[in-house]
């Protein structure tokens, strides 16, 4: 067992040891460039540190019983639940509002194409009615094509309007200027988690810049990128493309209206002075 | 036929509305329409019946695990205090069990009142599983659970190796219930795709069931370690003679070392079930490291960081109560010295696991100011967080190889251990359940704004991620509730009632 020490004794070099690490972690870490959060974290390490090096040197804690302990662990509950709710609440903050007035957009696409489904069984109906409709059209078209002894092109719409009317139902109320609908629909799908456009997006470099990518595809060539991403790599991104990190769920989430708009968007990019790599076409 | 389209034109809308008024034409009865209280969200009511019935679910399926292991070291050793532990585990377990009954159907209450639709979709999905599969295992668990524990005094001597095969029944009843329960849960996350064409079996085995499966086993069993440590802890505390003291100081011990032992596989589970979600979408990647669940992983990395820290502290504590440890060298540095330059090493793996990319809740708005400098990004990256893991874990290696030599050459003095300690103890019980319940909620968030990912959206206005305050405080308010219910029922099976008894 340790020989007893006064508290003082026990903190002093402890104490002096921790201001100067924590001071030398505070202007080091400013004289390498590191944002102010960062480094009040480090001095916060120190800070840590302390208590623990404290923690290791008490004198053994007298016993408590009955009562007491009883008084003292409700006051621990108390302490452990004030420090994680506490720093649960002061760590940042995801906005809420942010993301349901996003989600409302893409819900009220949906709801506005089918007005009549219950909102809970719309996936599901959706899916299976549009196949259904889909083939029932093309025996239709196919039945007149025997019928009539021509094709149907040029008498009413054709299969192929009809199907871009109904994309276009879906994804409601398109704000009349494409571009600017389209760049709602890259923030809608949190595109920027992987790619930069102007600067702003994922700083971990997931996927390549796009403020060039205008110059460099087509529309068609994007769409297909983004309904199949085995369609076309960004050049100099193997890894990325046969880890098969970009999502190749969109043709489930992104109506081929939104599609369009998108993809307007996209080729309206034309900034040659950020480097987007090369498209290289795959299939 | 000069115009033939608008006739396919109305032949399809005929189709559609045929399509949409399912059912018979009689008088209906209106379809299920979710409940709603006012001024209470539906997520909180299922968020908190779910985890709390985790809770309790996770204490009964993980400690009989080393219940079952203790019992069996005790009949090997014959050493009296490994059975003891065994009992009082499951004393407590047996009465925690109604509480996993209690809460697990308050959960199904809650679905079907709260979310008739998604409910009905879940149910019909895995019918035979939900209809027949799960409610036998569940009695089997039962029968075998009050079995086990009735047996406990009559399958002794010679039947003792039955007893602990009943031991080893129940273990494999409860992983086979927990496996497939997991399925759907699992599901939800990842659905097999296309999932028209799914069978049953591809949707119990989907991308997510088999890593779900190993990080719950596993979190179970950390869980259950730590809640042993706890019980230690209170009898303790409240334990009237030096030989019942020494005994609980050694319970305790024992609870620290599952907990910590079980806990060094839990990174690994993690980045496994992880890596699993992102390989089956990368999108949820973003989603959970860098967007709106990043700083859910700040707070894990800290608590994660401070659990480790905390049953270090309780090691140390541990060998201060050997005498001979002061003399103790290895490789001809003092032992007590080598513990300490270990406490800074955990300390600055801490930090290296703390430190985050940047504080920002979201990409969108990510700038360079609240992100690290792009020359020390990697101290946010995979390699840097497993070097942190690998030394925490290592020193915490070593100062158990150091409480083996000192034993080995000192003498320990069961009972004698500093009070802190237990406060300690009860700490890392407090932040297991903590993490837990934060994890929880992060591996129900990765569905976004659909209840099963992709494949059936979620409607209700609780659809966005929340705050990670409005998370704190739920969870907060979680554990200390669960840690009310555990407080009473280890009063009741081990305080009050043995009062009594004896
Ligand atoms: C999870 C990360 C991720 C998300 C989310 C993502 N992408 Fe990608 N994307 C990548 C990666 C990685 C590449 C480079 C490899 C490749 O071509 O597949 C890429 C490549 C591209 C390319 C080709 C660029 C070039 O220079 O050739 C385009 C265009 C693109 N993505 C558009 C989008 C759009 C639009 C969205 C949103 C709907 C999106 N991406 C969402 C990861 C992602």
């Amino acid at each position: 067992m340790m020989g007893q020490k006064s508290f003082l004794d026990i903190i002093k070099w402890k104490l002096v040891g921790s201001v100067i690490i924590g001071t030398g972690l505070w202007f080091a870490s400013g004289a390498l460039g590191f944002p102010t959060v960062f480094r009040i974290m480090f001095v916060l390490y120190a800070v840590l540190g302390f208590f623990m090096f404290v923690l290791l040197d008490l004198p053994p804690m007298p016993e408590l019983s009955g009562g007491k302990a009883i008084g003292a662990l409700l006051v621990f509950y108390l302490l452990c639940s004030a420090v994680y709710t506490g720093a649960g609440v002061n760590l940042p903050q995801f906005d809420p509002e942010w993301e349901k007035g996003k989600i409302q957009k893409i819900i009220e696409a949906k709801k506005r194409a089918h007005p009549s489904i219950t909102p809970q069984e719309l996936n599901q109906q959706t899916k299976a009615l549009s196949a259904k409709t889909d083939d029932l059209m093309e025996r239709l078209a196919k039945l007149e094509e025997t019928m009539t002894g021509k094709s149907t092109a040029g008498e009413g719409p054709s299969a192929e309007e009809l199907a871009k009317k109904k994309a276009a139902m879906a994804a409601g109320g398109i704000p009349s200027d494409p571009v600017a609908y389209g760049k709602e629909v890259y923030e809608l799908y949190e595109c920027y988690n992987c790619h930069k456009i102007g600067g702003k997006g994922s700083v971990k470099k997931r996927g390549p810049m796009l403020d060039n990518i205008g110059n460099l595809a087509t529309v068609e060539q994007l769409k297909k990128k983004i309904y199949d991403p085995k369609y076309l790599m960004a050049d100099g991104f193997e890894k990325e493309f046969n880890k098969g990190l970009m999502p190749k769920n969109y043709p489930e989430l992104i109506s081929e209206g939104e599609l369009d708009a998108l993809t307007a968007y996209l080729v309206s990019l034309k900034n040659t002075s950020v480097e987007t790599p090369k498209p290289v076409l795959k299939k | 036929m000069k115009r033939p389209l608008p006739t396919a034109l109305t032949l399809t809308i005929a189709f559609l509305g045929v399509a949409l008024s399912v059912g018979p034409g009689y008088a209906q009865a209106p379809e299920a329409v979710p409940y709603a209280i006012p001024g209470v969200e539906n997520r909180a009511l299922i968020w908190v019946a779910a985890q709390m019935h985790i809770l309790f679910a996770a204490f009964i399926l993980g400690a009989p695990i080393f219940v079952v292991i203790s019992e069996w070291i005790g009949m090997r050793k014959r050493d009296p205090r490994y059975d003891r532990l065994a009992k009082e585990v499951t004393k407590v377990t047996a009465i925690l069990y109604s509480m996993t009954a209690l809460t697990g159907g308050l959960f199904i209450l809650f679905l079907v009142g709260l979310y008739p639709s998604l409910t009905a979709f879940m149910v019909s999905h895995f019918f035979p599983i939900f209809a027949v599969v799960y409610p036998l295992l569940f009695i089997a668990e039962t029968l075998v659970l009050y079995l086990y524990w009735y047996t406990w005094d009559t399958l002794t001597g010679e039947k003792k190796g039955r007893h602990v095969a009943i031991g080893v029944l129940l273990n494999i009843v409860g992983l086979t219930t927990l496996a497939v329960i997991n399925a759907p849960t699992s599901f939800m996350n990842t659905p097999p795709h296309p999932i028209e064409t799914a069978t049953l079996w591809e949707s119990v085995y989907n991308y997510s069931w088999m890593p779900l499966n190993l990080h719950r086993t596993i979190g179970n069993i950390t869980f259950g370690g730590f809640i042993t440590g706890m019980i230690a802890a209170y009898m303790y505390m409240f334990s009237k003679t030096p030989e019942e003291r020494a005994y609980y100081d050694w319970m305790g011990f024992v609870g620290n070392l599952i907990g910590v032992g079980a806990s060094l596989l839990l990174p690994l589970a993690g980045y496994i079930l992880a890596a699993e979600f992102f390989d089956y979408d990368a999108s949820i990647g973003p989603y959970m490291m860098a967007d709106q669940l990043s700083m859910y992983f700040e707070m894990q990395g800290a608590l994660v960081g401070l659990i480790f820290m905390a049953s270090n502290l309780y090691i140390w504590l541990s060998m201060k109560r050997i005498t001979g440890i002061e003399t103790l060298k290895l490789f001809g540095i003092p032992s007590i010295a080598i513990v300490k330059l270990g406490f800074a090493i955990i300390l600055i793996g801490n930090a290296i696991w703390m430190t985050p990319h940047g504080f920002s809740a979201t990409q969108a708005t990510a700038t360079e100011a609240l992100e690290l400098p792009s020359d020390w990004g990697f101290l946010a990256l995979m390699p840097a967080k497993n070097t942190a893991a690998g030394l925490i874990v290592l020193v915490t290696i070593i100062n158990y190889i150091i409480y083996n030599r000192a034993i080995r050459r000192g003498t320990i003095h069961w009972g004698k251990i500093d009070f802190m300690s237990q406060f300690v103890l009860i700490f890392l019980a407090f932040s297991a359940i903590w993490t837990m319940g934060l994890m929880g909620a992060v591996r129900s968030l990765v569905r976004k704004y659909f209840h099963v990912y992709i494949l059936f959206p979620d409607y209700t206005p609780e659809s966005y991620t929340p705050t990670l305050a409005h998370a704190s405080i739920l969870v907060t308010a979680m554990t200390l509730v669960f840690f009310g219910v555990v407080s009473f029922a280890i009063w009741l099976s081990l305080g009050a009632g043995k009062a009594k008894g004896s």
